[in-house]
C-alpha cells in the first residue's frame, strides 16, 4: 500500500510540476488568439518531454549519470563548456521569469507592486533550496500545483463548444487576421514551454538525489509517461478555457490576471483563488527547480560535489552557484523588464537550444556499456531521433520568427 | 551593420495613406481587446465573482495599455489631409475609451459597484464606436 501511495504521489507531483510560467502564459495567449488550432504544439512538446525525461531518468537510474555529467562525457570539455554557457543563460532567463511570475501572482492577491515582492520571493526560493528536503520540495509544490485542475473543471462549466474545440485541434488552420509567421512563432513558444531544458536536468539530477537504481525505473517511467502527459492536459485546459471567454472578445492576453478570468467566470471567487494558488505553486516550484538545475549543471560540469543529499557544508560550491543564480535572476527582474516578455523570450530561446541538452541524452541512452539491458530500444530511439529532428528544425526557425514577428506582436 | 540596425530601430518609419489607415485600424483592434478585458473583469467583480485586487490589476493594466496605444498612434505623422481627418476621428473615439478606463479604475479601487456598473455600460457604448472605427477604416 505504501509503495502504491508513493507511486501515486510521484505521478501526481509530476502533473503539478509540469506546468510553469511558460505554459501558463503561452497557453493563455494562444487560446485567446488562435483557439485550439495550436493544441498540436502542446501535444508534440509533451510527448517530446516525456520521451527524453524517460531516457534521462533511465540514464540516471542505470548509468548513475545526471544530464550534464553525460554532456561533458560525450561532447568533450570544450563543446560542453559552450553548451553549459548557453544553458546557464537560458536557466537564468527562466529563473528570472519564474521569480517574476511568483511576484506577479502575489501582486494579484495583495495589490502590492510585484517589484516589491521580487527580492522577498528570491529570498524565499533560496531558503527553500537551502533548508527544505528534496522530497518535500517536490511533493508539496507538486501537490499544490494540482490546484490548476480548476481550469479543467472550468472547461466543463463554461459554454464550451466541444465539437469546435476538437475540430480546431485536429484540423489546425491559421485564424483569419493572423499571419503564418505569428502562428508558427507561438507554436514554437508552446513547444519550447513544454521542453524547457531545466526540467529534464532537474528530473535526472533529482533521480540521483533520490538514489534511483534500476529497480526505480518503473516509478520513474510512471512519473514521466503518466504524470507529464497529464500535466500537458492542464496546459491544454488553460488554452481551452480562454477560447469561449477571451477569444470572442479579441482580448490579447498580456498578464496572469487575464489568464485567470475564464476561471472566475466559470467558478467565481473560489475557483479564482484556487487558480492563483496553482499559479503560485507552479511558478515557485519552477523557480526553485531552475535555480537548483543551475547548481546541478555547473557542479556536474566541473565535477564538484553536488545535490541537496549533501549538507551545504559538504557541497558549498553547489549551494553558492544556486544562490548566485537566484541573485542574478532577481537583479535582472528588478531592472523592471516585463516578466511576461521575459517568459516568452525564454521559452522561445529555450526551443532554439533544446538539441544541446537532448542530443547527449540520446547518445548515452544508446550506449550499451553504460545502460546494459536498459539501453534504448527501437521505439525510444525512433521517437528520440524524430523529436531531435523536430528540435533541430525548431532551433533553426526560432530566431528568424522572433525577429520577423517582433516576438509575436 | 549594428549601427544601421540601431538607427533603423530608433527612427519611426514614414507611412503613406494606406499605411496610416493600417495603423489606425491596428490601434482600434488593440483598443477593442483592452476595453473588453477591463469590461469583463469589472462585470465579474460587479457580480461578485472576482477578487478586487485582480480586477484592479486587470483594469489598471488596461488603462496603461490604452494610454500606450494612444501615444503610439500619436507618434505617427499623418501623411496627407485625409489621414489628418482620420486621426481626428480616431482621437474622438479612442481618447474617451482611455478616460473611461481611468474612471473604471477609480471606481474599482473605491469598490463603488454602482459607478463600476455604469462605467462598464459606458465602455460598452464606446466599444461599439471603436469597433465601427476598426471596420470602417
Amino acid at each position: 500500500m505504501s509503495r502504491l501511495l508513493q507511486m501515486t504521489l510521484g505521478v501526481v507531483t509530476a502533473i503539478g510540476g509540469f506546468v510553469d510560467i511558460g505554459n501558463l502564459v503561452t497557453s493563455g495567449i494562444t487560446g485567446a488568439r488562435f483557439g485550439s488550432s495550436l493544441t498540436w504544439a502542446i501535444v508534440l512538446g509533451t510527448i517530446g518531454m516525456t520521451v527524453f525525461a524517460e531516457m534521462a531518468g533511465r540514464v540516471s537510474a542505470v548509468g548513475g549519470r545526471a544530464v550534464f555529467h553525460a554532456v561533458r562525457e560525450r561532447l568533450g570539455v570544450r563543446v560542453a563548456l559552450v553548451n553549459m554557457i548557453a544553458s546557464l543563460f537560458l536557466n537564468l532567463l527562466t529563473l528570472a521569469a519564474e521569480l517574476g511570475g511568483v511576484s506577479l501572482v502575489l501582486q494579484l492577491v495583495t495589490g502590492v507592486n510585484y517589484l516589491i515582492w521580487v527580492p522577498i520571493v528570491a529570498l524565499a526560493a533560496w531558503l527553500v533550496i537551502w533548508r527544505l528536503p528534496f522530497s518535500l520540495l517536490e511533493n508539496v509544490f507538486g501537490l499544490l500545483g494540482l490546484a490548476l485542475i480548476v481550469f479543467v473543471i472550468a472547461l466543463f462549466k463554461l459554454p464550451t463548444d466541444w465539437h469546435a474545440l476538437w475540430s480546431g485541434a485536429i484540423h489546425p488552420v491559421v485564424p483569419t487576421g493572423e499571419g503564418h509567421p505569428t502562428y508558427f512563432f507561438y507554436a514554437v513558444s508552446l513547444f519550447g514551454a513544454c521542453l524547457v531544458p531545466y526540467q529534464v536536468m532537474f528530473f535526472s539530477s533529482g533521480g540521483r538525489e533520490q538514489k534511483w537504481t534500476p529497480e526505480s525505473i518503473l516509478d520513474m517511467r510512471l512519473n514521466a509517461i503518466v504524470g507529464f502527459p497529464l500535466g500537458g492536459i492542464l496546459s491544454v485546459a488553460i488554452m481551452a478555457v480562454a477560447i469561449p471567454v477571451l477569444g470572442p472578445r479579441q482580448i490579447d492576453v498580456s498578464n496572469l490576471g487575464e489568464v485567470a478570468l475564464p476561471v472566475a467566470q466559470a467558478l467565481g471567487v473560489t475557483g479564482l483563488l484556487l487558480a492563483l494558488l496553482g499559479f503560485f505553486a507552479a511558478t515557485f516550484a519552477a523557480a526553485a527547480e531552475a535555480a537548483l538545475s543551475t547548481g546541478y549543471m555547473i557542479s556536474q560540469y566541473f565535477g564538484w560535489t553536488w545535490g541537496k543529499m549533501h549538507r551545504p557544508t559538504h557541497a558549498p560550491r553547489f549551494h553558492l552557484v544556486c544562490l548566485a543564480a537566484v541573485i542574478a535572476a532577481c537583479a535582472f527582474i528588478l531592472t523592471t523588464v516585463d516578466p511576461i516578455t521575459v517568459t516568452i523570450v525564454s521559452v522561445v530561446l529555450g526551443a532554439a537550444a533544446v538539441p544541446l541538452t537532448y542530443f547527449p541524452i540520446l547518445m548515452v541512452a544508446n550506449d550499451r556499456d553504460y545502460m546494459g539491458r536498459h539501453v534504448n530500444k527501437g521505439l525510444s530511439n525512433g521517437l528520440g531521433i524524430a523529436f531531435l529532428l523536430i528540435m533541430l528544425v525548431t532551433s533553426v526557425v526560432t530566431l528568424p520568427l522572433l525577429f520577423i514577428t517582433k516576438a509575436g506582436q | 551593420v549594428a549601427t544601421a540596425l540601431l538607427l533603423a530601430g530608433c527612427v519611426s518609419p514614414a507611412v503613406n495613406g494606406s499605411g496610416y489607415r493600417g495603423k489606425v485600424q491596428n490601434s482600434a483592434k488593440k483598443m477593442v481587446g483592452i476595453i473588453d478585458s477591463a469590461q469583463l473583469a469589472a462585470s465579474l467583480d460587479v457580480d461578485r465573482r472576482m477578487i478586487s485586487q485582480v480586477t484592479d490589476d486587470v483594469v489598471s493594466k488596461a488603462e496603461t495599455d490604452a494610454q500606450s496605444v494612444l501615444a503610439s498612434l500619436d507618434s505617427v505623422q499623418p501623411p496627407d489631409d485625409p489621414a489628418i481627418g482620420l486621426r481626428s476621428r480616431a482621437d474622438d473615439v479612442l481618447q474617451p475609451a482611455a478616460s473611461e478606463l481611468a474612471n473604471l479604475r477609480i471606481a474599482v479601487r473605491r469598490q463603488d459597484r454602482a459607478t463600476m456598473r455604469s462605467t462598464v455600460a459606458e465602455l460598452g457604448r464606446t466599444l461599439r464606436k471603436v469597433q465601427q472605427l476598426q471596420d470602417s477604416v
